[in-house]
C-alpha cells in the first residue's frame, strides 16, 4: 500500500466511533437540555400571561376604585338630579341610597363583589366585579333612579378574567397549599376585597369606606409540566378612595 | 515518525472544532431563551411599575399644588395666585413648573411635544388661557442633590361649570363658562358672595419611559363658618356670668370698636350683635342683675346705647354649631383635626410663643383639659379649652376663645384681660366626661378681672377660622 504524499490520512475507525460516541452523547444531552427549557419557558410563559392578566385587571380595578364618587354632591348648589352626581363612591344593595348596609351583612359591597359608582363621561354609571366561581364578571349599568345597583348590573356582567382562585373549592386550596404554603392562610379562600373605613366613622357601612385592598389569585391555564402541580401568581393592590362621601 | 505525528495532530484539531461549535451553539440556544424568558417578565413588571410610580407622581403635583393654596404652608403661594381679597379670575392660570435637569418645561408652547404643553386647558374651557396673565413658579419638592417627583407642572385656575362638565346650578342649557365657581363650605357655587373661591389643581406627570398621566382636584380654602350672635355667648340654660365691678372692664357687640390693625382688608363693620348673650329669657334677667351699675360698658344690641346693658337670649339665632351637645363637641373635633398645637391637660405651664401667631399666621390651639394661663399672653386664631381656662396673665386673644367641655372661664387677676373677636362657653359633657344630652350651665367669673374685656370683631374672627385648609372637594383621572 502506497503511502499518501502529504501525511494527511482518514481518521480511523476507532476515532470515528469515539467522535460519533461523544458527538451522540453531546447532541442527545444539548437536545435534553433544550426540550426542558422549552417545556419550562412554555411554562413560565402561561404563568406570565397569568400576571399579565392579573395585573391589567387590577390596575383598572384600582383605577375605578380610586375615580370612584366623580361628581359628588358637593359639585351642586342645590339637589342635584339622582343621576347626575355620585350618591356614595361604593354603591350597595339592598336598601340603596335609603340605607347603607353594614359591610359584611350587605349583598354587595362584599368579600367577592364590589360596585363602584363613578363618572362616565356624560353621567354616572355603576362598574361592577364579582366573582363567580374561578370567573372574575365585570358589568356597567348607567345609575338608574329606583333601581338596585345589584339588579342593574347583573345582566351586563361578563367573563373579565378566568381562572381566579381567591374561592377555589377547599379541595383546590389543600392542592395549593404544598407549593404555596402561605398564600391561602388556614386554608381558607382569600379576600379579592378587602375594606378600609373612615378613621372614626361609627359604623362600617359603604359610604364610610376609605380604601379597597384588592388580592388577585390567579392560576395559569396548565399546570407545571414538570411537577404537574398547578402555578399561581398573587398580585396585590390598593385603591384609596380620594372623592368625598355624601 | 515526525511526519506523522504532525498529521495525527491536523485531524485531531479538525474534530475538537466540531465539538466545540456544537458546544456553542447548545449553549447559546439555553442562553437566549433564558434571556427571552427573564426579559418578558422584566418587561411586565416594569409596566406595571410605571402605572403605579406615574399616578403618584401626579398625585404629587396635586399635593403640592393644594398645599401651597394654605397660607400655614411655608411656600405659601400668597399674592402669587391673587392679590389679598380678590379672586382668581379666568383665563388667569398659574403653573407650577417642575423641570428635570437639561429639560424645559413650557406648558403654553404647543407646538414643541418635547416641553409637555398642557393641551387640556383649551379641552376644558374650549378657549386658549390668557398668556399675557399667565404666572409662573418652580416647585419646591426637589431637595438638594436629589431629583423631585416626577411631574412636569402643576395648573391651577378658576374652574367653570363648562371646565367641570357639571351643570352646578342644574338650570340646563349650555354650561357657563364665563363665571367661576365658589364653596361655601357645603357646596359649589356660582355666587361669589357664597364663600371661598373654588379652585383646579391639575397636575401632569411624565416618566423617562413614556408614561404619562394627568390627575385633576376641585379644591377650596375651607372655614369653620362660625358666626356669633353675641360677643360673650353663654351657651346653655342657667349659664352664670360673674362680672368684675372695675369700671374699666369692656363687653363689646359692636364690630370693631377694638382689636385692630388687622393683616387684611376685612370690609366695613358688620351689624351690631349683643355685648352678652345667653339661651334662656330667664338668664337675661340674671345677669342683667349681675351686671348691676356697670350697664353702660355693655354695649350691642339692643341699642342704642344708653339703653344698656345689651343682654341678651340669642337662643333663637345661635349658630347651628352651638345648638346641641353634640354639635359643639363636632365642631371641637373639627378644631383638634386642624389644631396647629394639641396639648393634653392639665397645661398649667402656659403655651409657647410660637404656639401664639400672628396677624398674619394665626394659629388653631387646643388644650384637652384644663389650661392655666400665667404672665403676658398675646395671642392670634382660635384658642380651644376643653377644660376650665383660668387666666391669671394679661391676656389678649385675638380671635376666638371656645371654652366648651367643662365650660368654665375663670379670670383671677388684677392685670388686663381682653379677647377681640369673640368668646363662646358651653358645658357639654358632665364630670365624668361623658357627652350630656342637654347643655348644663357655663360659668363665666371674671369678678377678680379689671380692664378690658371683649370686643365683637368679625375681622379676628375671619383671620382665625378661614384657610384652616385647603380642601379637596374632588378628585378625577383626565383621559388623555
Amino acid at each position: 500500500m502506497k503511502r499518501r504524499r502529504d501525511g494527511s490520512r482518514g481518521f480511523s475507525l476507532i476515532e470515528m466511533m469515539i467522535t460519533v460516541l461523544l458527538f451522540t452523547a453531546l447532541m442527545g444531552a444539548a437536545f435534553g437540555l433544550l426540550q426542558v427549557t422549552q417545556e419550562r419557558y412554555q411554562t413560565e410563559s402561561q404563568v406570565l400571561d397569568s400576571f399579565q392578566d392579573a395585573r391589567l385587571a387590577l390596575d383598572q380595578m384600582v383605577r375605578d376604585i380610586t375615580a370612584a364618587g366623580f361628581p359628588p354632591a358637593n359639585h351642586f348648589s342645590g339637589t342635584p338630579p339622582f343621576t347626575a352626581y355620585a350618591s356614595s363612591p361604593f354603591a350597595w344593595s339592598p336598601s340603596y341610597p335609603a340605607t347603607p348596609c353594614i359591610v359584611g351583612a350587605c349583598a354587595t359591597p362584599g368579600d367577592f363583589d364590589l360596585i363602584v359608582e363613578t363618572d362616565s363621561g356624560s353621567g354616572v354609571q355603576w362598574i361592577r366585579y364579582q366573582l363567580q366561581g374561578t370567573t372574575l364578571y365585570r358589568g356597567v349599568a348607567a345609575k338608574a333612579d329606583g333601581v338596585d345597583p345589584a339588579d342593574a348590573t347583573a345582566p351586563n356582567l361578563v367573563p373579565y378574567i378566568q381562572n381566579v382562585m381567591n374561592n377555589a373549592s377547599a379541595a383546590q386550596i389543600a392542592q395549593f397549599q404544598g407549593p404555596y404554603p402561605a398564600m391561602f392562610p388556614g386554608g381558607n379562600p382569600v379576600l379579592l376585597f378587602h375594606y378600609d373605613f373612615e378613621p372614626g366613622s361609627s359604623l362600617n357601612t359603604p359610604p364610610n369606606i376609605s380604601s379597597v385592598n384588592v388580592t388577585l389569585i390567579m392560576m395559569a391555564a396548565q399546570p407545571d409540566v414538570h411537577t404537574g402541580l398547578p402555578r399561581l401568581v398573587e398580585l396585590n393592590g390598593r385603591g384609596n378612595r380620594i372623592n368625598p362621601s355624601n | 515518525m515526525a511526519a506523522r505525528v504532525r498529521a495525527r495532530k491536523r485531524s485531531q484539531s479538525g474534530a475538537a472544532l466540531l465539538i466545540a461549535i456544537f458546544a456553542l451553539m447548545l449553549i447559546s440556544v439555553v442562553a437566549i431563551t433564558l434571556i427571552l424568558s427573564s426579559g418578558t417578565e422584566s418587561a411586565l413588571a416594569s409596566n406595571y411599575r410605571s402605572s403605579v410610580r406615574v399616578n403618584y407622581a401626579a398625585l404629587a403635583g396635586l399635593e403640592e399644588g393644594r398645599g401651597r393654596l394654605s397660607p400655614k404652608n411655608p411656600n405659601y403661594f400668597g399674592a402669587f395666585i391673587a392679590p389679598p381679597g380678590s379672586t382668581l379670575a379666568l383665563g388667569q392660570v398659574r403653573y407650577i413648573l417642575n423641570a428635570s435637569p437639561g429639560e424645559t418645561v413650557d406648558p403654553l408652547d404647543s407646538a414643541t411635544p418635547s416641553s409637555y404643553p398642557d393641551l387640556e386647558y383649551q379641552k376644558e374651557f374650549g378657549v386658549p388661557p390668557d398668556s399675557g396673565s399667565v404666572l409662573t413658579t418652580n416647585s419646591v419638592s426637589p431637595v438638594a442633590g436629589t431629583l423631585g417627583p416626577l411631574y412636569k407642572w402643576v395648573r391651577i385656575n378658576a374652574v367653570t361649570e363648562r371646565s367641570l362638565g357639571i351643570d352646578v346650578d342644574s338650570s340646563g342649557g349650555t354650561p357657563n363658562n364665563t363665571t367661576p365657581l365658589f364653596y361655601d363650605g357645603q357646596h359649589l357655587s356660582l355666587s361669589s358672595s357664597t364663600g371661598r373661591q373654588a379652585f383646579g389643581i391639575t397636575s401632569l406627570a411624565v416618566l423617562p419611559d413614556g408614561s404619562q398621566k394627568i390627575l385633576q382636584y376641585v379644591a377650596a380654602p375651607i372655614s369653620l363658618n362660625l358666626t356669633f350672635s353675641s360677643a360673650i355667648t353663654l351657651d346653655g340654660a342657667g349659664s352664670v356670668f360673674n362680672p368684675t365691678t372695675n369700671s374699666s372692664f369692656q363687653a363689646e357687640g359692636r364690630d370693631q370698636i377694638k382689636g385692630g390693625p388687622y393683616g387684611v382688608p376685612c370690609g366695613s363693620p358688620q351689624p351690631d350683635i349683643a355685648a352678652v348673650g345667653v339661651t334662656d329669657s330667664a338668664d337675661v334677667t340674671a345677669v342683667k342683675t349681675a351686671i348691676g351699675a356697670r350697664a353702660s360698658r355693655y354695649k350691642g344690641t339692643p341699642g342704642p346705647p344708653p339703653s344698656p346693658p345689651s343682654v341678651s337670649d340669642v337662643s333663637g339665632g345661635l349658630n347651628t354649631s352651638f345648638q346641641t351637645p353634640a354639635a359643639l363637641d363636632a365642631l371641637m373635633q373639627t378644631v383638634k383635626l386642624y389644631a396647629d398645637w394639641a396639648y393634653p391637660g392639665p397645661t398649667t405651664s402656659g403655651l409657647p410663643t410660637s404656639a401664639l401667631g400672628t396677624s398674619s399666621n394665626p394659629q388653631i390651639v387646643y388644650v384637652e383639659g384644663d389650661l392655666s394661663l400665667t404672665g403676658t399672653v398675646t395671642g392670634y386664631g382660635i384658642l380651644a379649652v376643653t377644660g376650665q381656662l383660668t387666666s391669671t396673665a394679661h391676656l389678649t386673644w385675638r380671635g376666638i376663645v371656645l371654652v366648651v367641655g367643662k365650660g368654665v372661664m375663670t379670670v383671677g387677676t388684677t392685670l388686663d384681660n381682653e379677647i377681640d373677636g369673640a368668646l363662646l362657653l358651653a358645658k357639654t359633657r358632665d364630670s365624668s366626661g361623658n357627652l350630656l344630652g342637654v347643655l348644663e350651665p357655663a360659668m363665666l367669673d371674671w369678678s377678680a378681672g379689671t380692664g378690658d374685656g371683649v370686643f365683637y370683631n368679625t375681622c379676628r374672627i375671619n383671620e382665625a377660622q378661614n384657610n384652616l385648609n385647603v380642601k379637596v372637594l374632588s378628585f378625577r383621572p383626565l383621559t388623555q
